[in-house]
């Protein structure tokens, strides 16, 4: 009964958004402003029904409705209640849904803030409200049709099953049940974007430097909000990698997690770009076309992961009808909006304005660029496998050691140009005062990333670079904190989140310089009784028991770091799964992690193999990362700049 | 309609061919269980393990396809690893290594792409965007230069323009938002039944098209405890075929509904009318030789025929390597028999009467082995 | 003018290598042996293991090498193909019997039928490393001159028998 009302409620949903995405389109170009009226109710009830459709498969999990064919695919009765909840998008069909009921969420939430006037807000004007909501309605009706058409949630099975083929043992993790919901928050939030830049350039006034300045300005907020689910999401799926699969690998650059780090790097770019056209009415163009290409980029990463045309652990099943319907979804949304952009978009030849060299103009500029680039080469290599195997020229694969060649020289000058970038004033062009100021921070830190180093192994020059990379950014930003501090200035929340959200950069990138460099492995045997030496400390082991979870049966290592760590590994059996998971058991401190993997059971005096991992540095990385979504939640949070 | 006819798992019901194994049981040899993922060979010296380590991380393990060749525990990573370490051990250099996997495997198995005629762009590629984007930058900087240079030399008007420019009150939206909130927009009595009509209309359309209305009956989803509303149902599904021959699911229906019912020859008629239907999945397979076992007491002919094709779809099929398992005992094939299903019992929930059943399934062909 | 030309004729074909790229595999690998001298190896027969067999013994005619085993299940679906093939009386077929156990071979083989005209072992996985094998079944066609002309990644099934194989069969015989 209730999987059919979910049913009904997507198939309402799918009406409503297309009613929320033609009406208030056409209501504007024919001046009927009833039409134009309907977008937010429209929005609203589409945001009900799909919410009541996501409601009722939700409690097809968690009451165990085995008459759901997807609900037989990813759930068992025996699984805890959580992950019967995560495991509603454990799957193609749910996680999609996911997509649906947040994208739908946004466009309310844009719909609501919108409508309110206040005096510190300029309030959006009503066609563009009307225009912005109508593409968002146009892309939930796409997704929906997708989800209806292909990939339904609610296809029954009749009679039930007994019984559920259970979630598959690596996603039953808390990381991973917050993990997709974060990322499809990020990958959705750029819609926003994107449907405020169709929504200017279907504007009659596309070219107007107003309106540009304007459209900067209400959609940085959601942009920034958008990103700092992103980072989470990719963060957290790090995270999740390094805690589960056992190898100490927290990123492998599959073509999954690159399509999920190319709206991130675009967006960078993107949320720059609108700061700069916000309070300068710089780099309209710019925004506009990264508006459209941080959308794109997140759904060509949608396609890439459901339609089984890459190869790559995250893939969901596939189905070439499912491919074929994304590809032209994509294709739509990206060939409309690139013809729009050409033929409206604010013109060079006539609007762009002068940019001062070394200016923070030019320096935005400048990161554009590099960002761009590096985005463009994860793509490149994405996608060359692909591109060859068409071509019929031969199969390749490009793994880690491209991406690390390539990506490696781009983001070192990007973190080089946060220093004078951060420092250099909108408009002016004082090589001399920059120089003065960046004197200090220099001295400092290149005695610095010399000599750090050595405080963990052998001096290498990559280290160095990387620690010089992250001090220098550190530093300059110190410099200006306490130079602003000291002048008696108060700084708003949107300053103090960029000094977080850089400084988060600076702490990911010393992170994964000092991890790469001087993180060690060591495969042993050891017999209970015995230690070896980790990070300093001896690691002593004790031996190996059986031990019950809800859904499992284990063999649980039992380990003693120094006199009082207690490390915990597992080695896991799940009854829908022929091969035993490994549970690895991590001691984190601040400065390292150790982390021991159990191998098998070899001989008969009790003795194991396992694996030794000392990763200094490594809770940095997640530390970074926090930072940086909590500085742009406190640049979101700070309220409108005045233009 | 849609319906979806995978069981996932083997139903209570179908472990009642684990009786039929055990009548037919025949002696085996006992064997350990343990799934022997076996240890490397002996370590070599660290200074080899580093080597192998640093090789086998640009190379691709080709079974996962998603890891290196150090880290992935498929066989044949095992293999090439060992492969490396004796060329290693034999004074062989990195280059001759990695050829020695290209000549097996192509440019595939490497994960960073040789530069050749056929990567030449991927390699150049970000050089290319870099340079591109300088040469790009340096025209951008120069033109606005350049046009700023002429607009100073026109006087007040390019001063005027350039100034609203710079201004940044976004001039259309201020006047709106001095203005107070726009009246609401009422719809038209005739829009808004429109509306109201059409939303249910079309929701309930595309729910014809797309829904399963079976469903909204609870007897359609529970597997019928009644045996006699069950029987009574059966009868009229197997009426309604009379008059439908060619309606191959129904047939499957019937006969998985036969096959609770125990009916085994009714069953098996059901089975061979379903056609291609009966072979859609590996238990469905299953399903169908257990019911031909069962009618002729016997797995072998077109039984067993049937349970090699179940394994080959799916060779993690629960009925179908218990039953296969059964089968080769019949015949007197320990060996394949104790395979079969030492690879279930992992699969079976732990504690269930299934587990129960098939352990003392096991424990007994041991037993009467160990007897002879 | 020219620029957005540029621009949409890059999306098009963005597109159309997407389009194209659904048809494709991403896990098969190509043999790099096509066209090249199949490699040699010389290893005991199952049935007989004073006997050896190695490619160079069948040079001059064209054959068929089929990596099989025991353990695999896949290997089953391709049986009847292969049966089918060896009644036919085609060509000569040659099992390697990949990572095996003597013992389970010859009972698999009693079982399934055997459609090999020699079976030679490979316990270790050494010729199947040699060959690139990295997935069973595999079969490879050998011309006359002992060149690798063709190879099949997972098991062979009626079409491609039908479609691939015996057509080029037929060619490789001309005289």
């Amino acid at each position: 009964m209730i999987p059919e009302l979910g049913l009904l409620a997507l198939i309402a949903a799918f009406w409503t958004a297309l009613a929320q995405g033609v009406l208030p389109l056409l209501g504007v170009r024919r001046q009927r402003p009833e039409w134009i009226a309907l977008a937010r109710p429209a929005c609203a009830l589409q945001t009900l029904f799909t919410v009541i459709a996501f409601a009722c498969l939700t409690w097809a999990f968690i009451a165990d409705d085995f008459s759901v064919a997807y609900v037989t695919r990813h759930s068992h009765d025996a699984l805890p209640l959580i992950y019967k909840i995560g495991a509603v998008w454990g799957g193609h069909e749910g996680s999609l849904l996911l997509w649906v009921l947040e994208l739908a969420g946004w466009s309310l939430a844009l719909a609501v803030v919108s409508a309110r006037h206040s005096p510190r807000r300029i309030a959006l004007p009503a066609a563009l409200a009307a225009r912005v909501l109508g593409v968002l309605g146009l892309l939930s009706a796409g997704f929906t049709a997708f989800i209806l058409l292909t990939s339904n949630p609610f296809l029954r099975l009749l009679p039930a099953a007994e019984s559920g083929r259970d979630l598959n043992p690596l996603l039953q993790d808390p990381g991973l049940v917050f993990h997709p919901p974060m990322l499809y928050m990020g990958y959705v939030g750029f819609a926003v974007a994107y449907a405020f830049a169709m929504a200017v350039l279907m504007d009659e006034d596309s070219r107007s430097p107003s309106l540009q300045q304007a459209w900067a300005d209400w959609a940085r907020p959601w942009t920034l909000a958008a990103w700092l689910f992103l980072t989470l999401g990719i963060g957290l799926g790090a995270w999740w990698a390094y805690n589960e699969l056992g190898w100490g690998g927290w990123w492998f650059w599959d073509p999954v997690e690159n399509a999920s780090f190319m709206p991130w790097l675009a967006g960078t770019a993107l949320l720059h770009s609108l700061a700069a056209t916000n309070k300068r009415g710089q780099f309209p163009r710019w925004s506009l076309f990264l508006a459209i290409v941080c959308f794109s980029l997140s759904l060509l990463g949608t396609f890439l992961v459901r339609s089984g045309i890459l190869s790559s652990v995250h893939a969901f099943a596939t189905d070439p009808k499912r491919g074929i319907f994304i590809l032209g979804f994509l294709a739509t949304v990206i060939g409309s909006s690139t013809l729009l952009f050409l033929a409206r978009a604010p013109r060079n030849e006539e609007d762009a304005k002068p940019v001062a060299l070394l200016s923070r103009e030019a320096m935005l500029l400048l990161n554009n660029l590099l960002l761009l680039a590096a985005c463009a080469s994860v793509l490149l290599g994405t996608l060359y496998p692909l591109a060859l195997d068409v071509l019929g020229i031969g199969k390749i694969s490009v793994g880690p050691p491209y991406f690390n060649a390539v990506f490696v020289p781009l983001i070192l000058p990007i973190c080089l140009l946060m220093g004078p970038g951060f420092l250099a004033r909108w408009g002016h062009n004082e090589a001399a005062r920059l120089l003065r100021q960046l004197t200090l921070p220099l001295g400092l830190c290149l005695p610095a990333a010399l000599l750090l180093p050595l405080a963990w192994s052998s001096w290498h020059l990559g280290a160095s670079l990387g620690l010089f990379a992250a001090l220098w950014i550190a530093a300059t930003h110190l410099q200006q904190i306490i130079l602003r501090l000291s002048q008696g200035q108060r700084p708003g929340r949107p300053w103090w989140g960029m000094q977080l959200a850089h400084l988060g950069l600076a702490l990911c990138v010393a992170g994964i310089t000092v991890v790469k460099t001087y993180e060690t492995e060591d495969d042993i045997k050891l017999v209970p009784g015995q230690f070896v030496q980790v990070g300093g400390l001896p690691l002593h082991f004790l031996g190996v028991s059986a031990v019950d979870g809800p859904n499992y049966q284990a063999q649980r290592g039992d380990f003693l770091l120094g006199e009082q760590r207690r490390i915990q590994p597992e080695k896991r059996q799940y009854p829908s799964s022929a091969m035993p998971m490994t549970e690895a058991a991590i001691d984190s401190t601040p400065l390292r992690d150790i982390y021991v993997s159990l191998g098998e059971a070899v001989g008969d005096d009790g003795a194991w193999t396992l694996r030794v991992y000392y990763k200094p540095l490594i809770g940095w990385l997640w530390a970074g990362a926090l930072c940086m979504a909590l500085g742009a939640l406190l640049a979101a949070s700070g309220g409108r700049r005045k233009p | 309609m849609t319906l979806a006819l995978t069981l996932p798992t083997p139903s209570a019901a179908g472990w009642k061919g684990l009786l039929l194994g055990l009548l037919l049981l025949t002696l085996m040899q006992a064997s350990p269980l343990r799934a022997e993922l076996s240890t490397e060979e002996v370590k070599a010296s660290p200074a080899v393990e580093a080597r192998l380590v640093a090789i086998a991380d640009e190379l691709r393990c080709l079974v996962c396809q998603n890891e290196s060749l150090s880290a992935s525990r498929a066989d044949l990573a095992k293999d090439l690893r060992r492969e490396i370490r004796t060329m290693i051990a034999d004074g062989k250099s990195d280059q001759d290594i990695l050829d020695f996997m290209v000549a097996r495997y192509g440019d595939f198995v490497r994960y960073r792409p040789p530069f050749k005629a056929s990567t030449a762009l991927l390699w150049l590629g970000p050089l290319l965007f870099l340079l591109g984007g300088g040469l790009w930058l340096r025209h951008s900087l120069r033109q606005r230069a350049a046009r700023t240079a002429e607009t100073a030399v026109a006087p007040v008007a390019a001063a005027n323009e350039s100034q609203s420019n710079v201004h940044p009150a976004p001039a259309t939206t201020t006047a709106d938002s001095q203005t107070a909130p726009p009246a609401p927009v009422r719809l038209s009595r005739r829009s808004a039944w429109t509306l109201t009509i059409a939303l249910p209309l079309l929701t309930l359309l595309g729910y014809a098209w797309l829904g399963n209305p079976l469903a909204l009956n609870p007897a359609n989803r529970r597997p019928p405890d009644d045996p006699a509303a069950m029987a009574r149902s059966i009868e009229q599904l197997a009426e309604r075929l009379q008059k439908q021959p060619d309606n191959q699911e129904g047939w499957l229906m019937l006969a998985r509904s036969y096959r609770m019912l125990g009916d085994d020859t009714r069953a098996a008629d059901a089975f061979a009318r379903a056609g291609n239907k009966a072979h859609g999945s590996a238990t469905l397979l299953a399903e169908y030789a257990e019911v031909l076992a069962s009618r002729d007491s016997s797995f072998a002919g077109q039984a067993t025929t049937l349970l090699s094709e179940a394994l080959g779809k799916d060779p993690e099929d629960g009925l179908a390597l218990f039953l296969a398992g059964a089968a080769a005992a019949e015949r007197g094939d320990r060996a394949a028999a104790r395979k079969l299903w030492q690879q279930l019992l992992p699969r079976v929930e732990a504690g269930s009467e299934a587990e129960a059943t098939l352990k003392a399934a096991i424990d007994r062909l041991q037993q009467t082995s160990a007897k002879r | 003018m020219k620029q957005r030309l540029i621009v949409v004729a890059l999306l098009l074909g963005l597109f159309a290598m997407l389009a194209l790229g659904l048809r494709k595999d991403p896990h098969e690998i190509p043999s790099p042996f096509i066209g090249k001298t199949a490699p040699d190896f010389r290893r005991p027969l199952l049935t007989d293991p004073q006997r050896s067999f190695s490619p160079a013994d069948l040079k001059g005619q064209v054959w068929l090498l089929n990596v099989w085993a025991s353990w695999c299940s896949a290997c089953r679906e391709e049986h009847p193909a292969l049966l089918e093939l060896s009644r036919r009386r085609v060509l000569p077929v040659v099992g390697l019997d990949y990572k095996d156990e003597t013992a389970a071979a010859k009972e698999w083989l009693q079982q399934q039928g055997n459609p090999y005209g020699t079976v030679v072992v490979d316990p270790d996985g050494k010729v199947g490393i040699d060959w690139g094998v990295y997935g069973v079944p595999e079969t490879f066609l050998i011309d006359r001159q002992g060149i690798v002309r063709y190879k099949h990644t997972g098991p062979l099934t009626a079409d491609v028998l039908e479609t691939r194989l015996l057509p080029l069969i037929a060619e490789l015989n001309k005289p």
